[in-house]
């Protein structure tokens, strides 16, 4: 009992200090990006939806996406599914991205072979608001 | 004196339990924000930024209508209002990134300005290079 009176204040101080480096380090890291000190950083998310999308795998696209009715989901999964095999894709290039706001950008290079042999290099951008997708383009 | 030696301990420890406390402060946050996952598939390696681009994208910034009618034909003209829409107006363009594959270069750019409704947006803009000359934008 005595032991935990005399850690209290320490642990006051630990607990106090935490939260502070959270909010700083947060706060730093947010902004930096805001200012496009470093370029911004390819998110999980941004990648996840990426590999998914790629991979033609409808859950994380419809995860990542804004809510939309039950119809509309069945229909991802109706096109995933008659576009399965048609694409195999060879390279993922993140090209960088910024954020301003609650708003980010993600800039991809996608190289693949489609169905009939052909190689293509394009690019994908992919705007995040709310962690959803609402842009993709 | 054991007074003032017990206060001088009880300061440093002090600041060490605080500094512990930030820096597993800090670590929690930058935990909080996971590594992306694996690529299945290998990226290509970036390339820097051309010159035909970085003309442009200071054309755009610099609101300099007259010499982008002139870099640009109609087409590519109408791609890039596709690219920066809902933009309208353009404050800055930043260079991000960019990748060659088999002589055609895509340099990512992203523009940062106001909406209609007066919001602060970014907007991915791309442009396809090839021989040195803008071919495409997305």
């Amino acid at each position: 009992m005595g032991m935990l009176r005399a850690i209290q204040p320490w642990a006051v101080v630990f607990l106090v200090a935490g939260f502070l480096g959270f909010g700083i380090s947060a706060l730093a890291v947010g902004l930096a990006e805001d200012r496009a000190v470093f370029g911004q950083h390819e998110t999980a998310a941004a990648r996840a939806y990426m590999i998914s999308l790629l991979e033609n795998e409808p859950q994380t696209l419809i995860a990542l996406s804004p809510k939309t009715d039950v119809v509309s989901r069945a229909m991802q999964f109706a096109q995933a599914e008659a576009a399965a095999g048609s694409i195999t894709p060879i390279s993922l290039t993140y090209l960088g991205g910024r954020s301003a706001g609650a708003t980010q950008v993600h800039i991809y290079a996608i190289e693949l072979r489609s169905a009939n042999g052909q190689r293509q290099f394009f690019p994908l951008a992919l705007t995040f608001a709310g962690g959803h997708v609402v842009r993709r383009e | 004196m054991w007074c003032a030696v017990n206060r001088t301990l009880r300061a440093i420890v002090g600041l060490i339990v605080f500094a512990g406390g930030m820096t597993a402060g800090a670590l929690a946050s930058q935990l909080a924000n996971p590594a992306p996952p694996d690529s299945p598939w290998r990226a290509l390696p970036r390339v820097g930024q051309d010159g035909s681009t970085a003309a442009v994208a200071a054309m755009i910034t610099s609101d300099d209508a007259r010499s982008l009618a002139k870099a640009l034909d109609p087409e590519l003209l109408q791609r890039l209002a596709s690219a920066i829409d809902p933009l309208v107006e353009v404050e800055d363009m930043t260079f991000t990134g960019a990748t060659e594959r088999d002589g055609d270069i895509l340099a990512a750019y992203v523009a940062g300005g106001k909406a209609p409704s007066g919001d602060r947006l970014v907007v991915g803009v791309v442009f396809r290079v090839r021989d040195g000359k803008i071919v495409g934008v997305n």
